[in-house]
């Protein structure tokens, strides 16, 4: 009994290291790179890698002899490589055992070497487990194809300068709060907090209702939550692109820190970030905060670095967009469209103009009841055009685009087609390198747009 | 008669799945004027796709029957069980209610970029097959799953599996190839915007599920 579970551990930690790589592909690939790897030779030598393991472990769990003697020499392979690479000064590179987690040490090495050791002795100590191998394969495989369908949430929020409050100077939020002293969320009054975050949702928002628990938790902070249509006005006022986001303010009213979150990590990112750009100037951690990004993690800030630029960031920009690039220009914020490219608003599908008037069947332009817009002498405004939302941003940034692929996800309870807008551009709307995205043949997503269907997921 | 309402909600349910983020991305991603291109390259995704759901599906129910098989299922209970479970998935396909326990999880998109499309969608169908990989868009899914290990038929089960895996390749095949006319789009749009044609579906699921009750409850 003792030894089936020996061998089927053994495979099961074959198996993680396989699911943990493939889940994990690019931080792989760079860990890959520690040891010596050439570029060229990263991505199929990471591919190998994966099969490998996984194929061994479906063999250590099958109980096959061989399987067990391959896996020590692919093992001591892998040892020989690390202890080649510390003697090289590698210390604390990223290991790439067990995905990109990992560090290269010598502990390291000597787990390698006795994984590699147990795989040689099992056959020497008895029979394996008898599960078929075509099932122990079908399961690895399985293991491996989810594993490699996962997509990892980044470690910060997504900070763009268009969007939300201007940073370090005065926001009108902090009138919400001096209002709600007492009233605020964390059972504590706003003047209590050292720093003050604002959290917008909206009803039906499920990252929403993951995120607001998570505010609660955060020490330090005052918290008071902003909906979307009970509070319209301070979304208005912090010209908040969509919900979950948050800002952060100094005691003093003025916005630290804001971003795009959509979980508890991202959320603390902010106020990290805030509590750092709130030190004097002078300071090592304010710095940091400036300095943001890759190079404020690489320097061991931790989470004060982790409001990341658009260019490294990949958080939702809107629920269900998992990439930086900016949503196309529409005349009402989110980028909501029919499914002719056409605006409508984001809240509630109604159909608007391209000056973000709503507007009745025949496009005029009405109010929120639906009666015509009138001018001081009763006569009906006239009709302004409407245009597919790419097409116009294509007119105005003076490119060609084009509509190109689409993905569906579900969102918010509701399947949602995310639609990129396509040009030949290299640039990405928001000033970062273009992607490929949805796009095909040569072109590269210039901005994004969505459209929400009915279906329930 | 067993059978043929096994199969026939199967194929429903099958076709109620089209209705899930990943099969309206199949019909982006297959048609001539998506990531196929063209529309040989399209009928050859659609075909590969169709193989794969077939073989999806064949895995899942097959290995499930032969799960109830080694467990000696087959007996006057377990059918009881599995006409009981038939009714309350339909009384909850009827009233149209949120499917759980769901799969929160999709198809890897990258797939479509990096792979010739019709390995990719040969992928995508052995996913989609395999009916618990990804969203569930039908009680029925999970009532035939039940069923499937209560009879311990392998060769029912292979015979449900497949009629899921058409159901899954059905309105894609017939769909993805149209996708860029005006009306392959207008269909589309109205999948996505008539909640009434999934309704009517899934109630079409419902009745299916009510027979096979009937039918395992005088078999």
């Amino acid at each position: 009994m003792a030894l089936t579970i020996a061998w089927l551990l053994t495979g099961a930690v074959l198996l993680a290291a396989a699911g943990l790589k493939a889940a994990d592909r690019t931080g792989t690939i760079v860990a890959l790179a520690a040891y010596g790897l050439p570029g060229w030779l990263a991505a199929p030598a990471f591919a190998a890698l994966v099969a490998a393991e996984a194929a061994l472990s479906a063999g250590l769990a099958a109980g096959i002899a061989g399987a067990a003697y391959a896996a020590a020499l692919v093992l001591a392979g892998f040892l020989a490589a690390q202890v080649v690479a510390l003697a090289q000064g590698n210390a604390g590179a990223p290991c790439g055992c067990f995905g990109a987690g990992g560090r290269l040490t010598r502990a390291a090495a000597a787990r390698t070497g006795l994984l590699a050791s147990v795989c040689a002795v099992l056959p020497l100590l008895g029979e394996g487990p008898r599960v078929p191998l075509v099932l122990s394969a079908a399961v690895a495989g399985a293991v491996v194809v989810l594993a490699a369908g996962r997509r990892n949430a980044p470690r910060g929020a997504l900070e763009i300068d268009g969007e939300g409050p201007p940073l370090n100077v005065p926001s009108p939020l902090a009138a919400w709060f001096g209002d709600a002293r007492g009233a605020t969320e964390h059972g504590t009054a706003a003047g209590l907090g050292d720093v003050w975050l604002a959290l917008f949702t909206s009803p039906g928002c499920a990252l929403c209702r993951r995120v607001a628990p998570a505010a609660q938790a955060l020490d330090g902070v005052a918290v008071r939550r902003f909906d979307e249509v009970a509070d319209s006005h301070a979304w208005a006022a912090a010209r908040v692109p969509g919900a979950p986001f948050a800002v952060a303010l100094g005691r003093d009213g003025v916005a630290l820190a804001k971003g795009t979150v959509n979980d508890a990590r991202q959320l603390a990112s902010i106020v990290d970030a805030a509590r750092a750009r709130r030190v004097p100037a002078s300071s090592r951690r304010a710095f940091l905060g400036r300095a943001g990004g890759l190079a404020a993690s690489a320097a061991g800030a931790g989470m004060v670095g982790a409001v990341i630029r658009p260019g490294d960031a990949e958080a939702h920009h809107f629920c269900g967009h998992i990439y930086t690039t900016d949503g196309c220009p529409h005349p009402t914020g989110l980028p909501r469209i029919d499914r002719s490219g056409l605006p409508l608003r984001a809240r509630d599908g109604r159909s608007v103009d391209d000056l973000g008037r709503l507007i009745d069947a025949l496009g005029r332009p009405v109010d929120e009841d639906g009666r015509l817009l009138c001018d001081l002498d009763g006569r009906p405004l006239p009709a302004a055009p409407r245009t597919p939302v790419c097409q116009l941003t294509g007119a105005r940034h003076g490119i060609a685009v084009t509509t190109d692929g689409a993905w569906y996800r579900c969102c918010q309870g509701r399947v949602r087609k995310l639609v990129d807008c396509c040009s030949p551009n290299r640039i990405r709307i928001n000033g970062d390198r273009a992607l490929r995205g949805y796009c095909y043949e040569r072109r590269k997503v210039f901005c994004v747009m969505y459209f929400q269907s009915t279906i329930p997921c | 008669m067993l059978t043929a309402c096994l199969l026939i909600a199967a194929l429903a349910a099958g076709v109620t799945g089209a209705w899930s983020p990943c099969g309206l991305s199949m019909l982006e991603t297959l048609a001539p004027h998506g990531h196929a291109r063209r529309l040989r390259t399209s009928l050859g995704a659609c075909a590969t796709f169709a193989l794969g759901a077939l073989t999806g599906g064949a895995v899942t129910f097959g290995g499930l029957a032969l799960v109830g098989a080694a467990l000696g299922a087959g007996g006057p209970e377990a059918v009881g069980a599995a006409a009981v479970a038939a009714v309350a998935a339909a009384a909850a396909e009827a009233r149209g209610l949120r499917i759980a326990p769901q799969i929160r999880r999709q198809v890897p998109e990258a797939w479509r970029r990096v792979l010739p499309v019709p390995v990719a969608a040969a992928g995508y169908g052995v996913l989609l097959g395999l009916g618990f990989t990804t969203f569930v868009l039908s009680f029925a899914v999970w009532a035939l799953a039940g069923t499937a290990i209560a009879l311990g038929d392998p060769a029912l089960g292979l015979a449900i599996g497949l009629a899921f895996g058409a159901g899954r390749a059905l309105p894609v095949i017939c769909l993805a190839p149209f996708a860029g006319t005006d009306r392959g789009g207008a269909v589309a749009a109205a999948m996505c915007e008539r909640p009434a044609i999934l309704l009517g579906l899934r109630r079409v699921d419902a009745v299916a599920l009510v027979a096979c009750a009937l039918a395992l409850g005088t078999a």
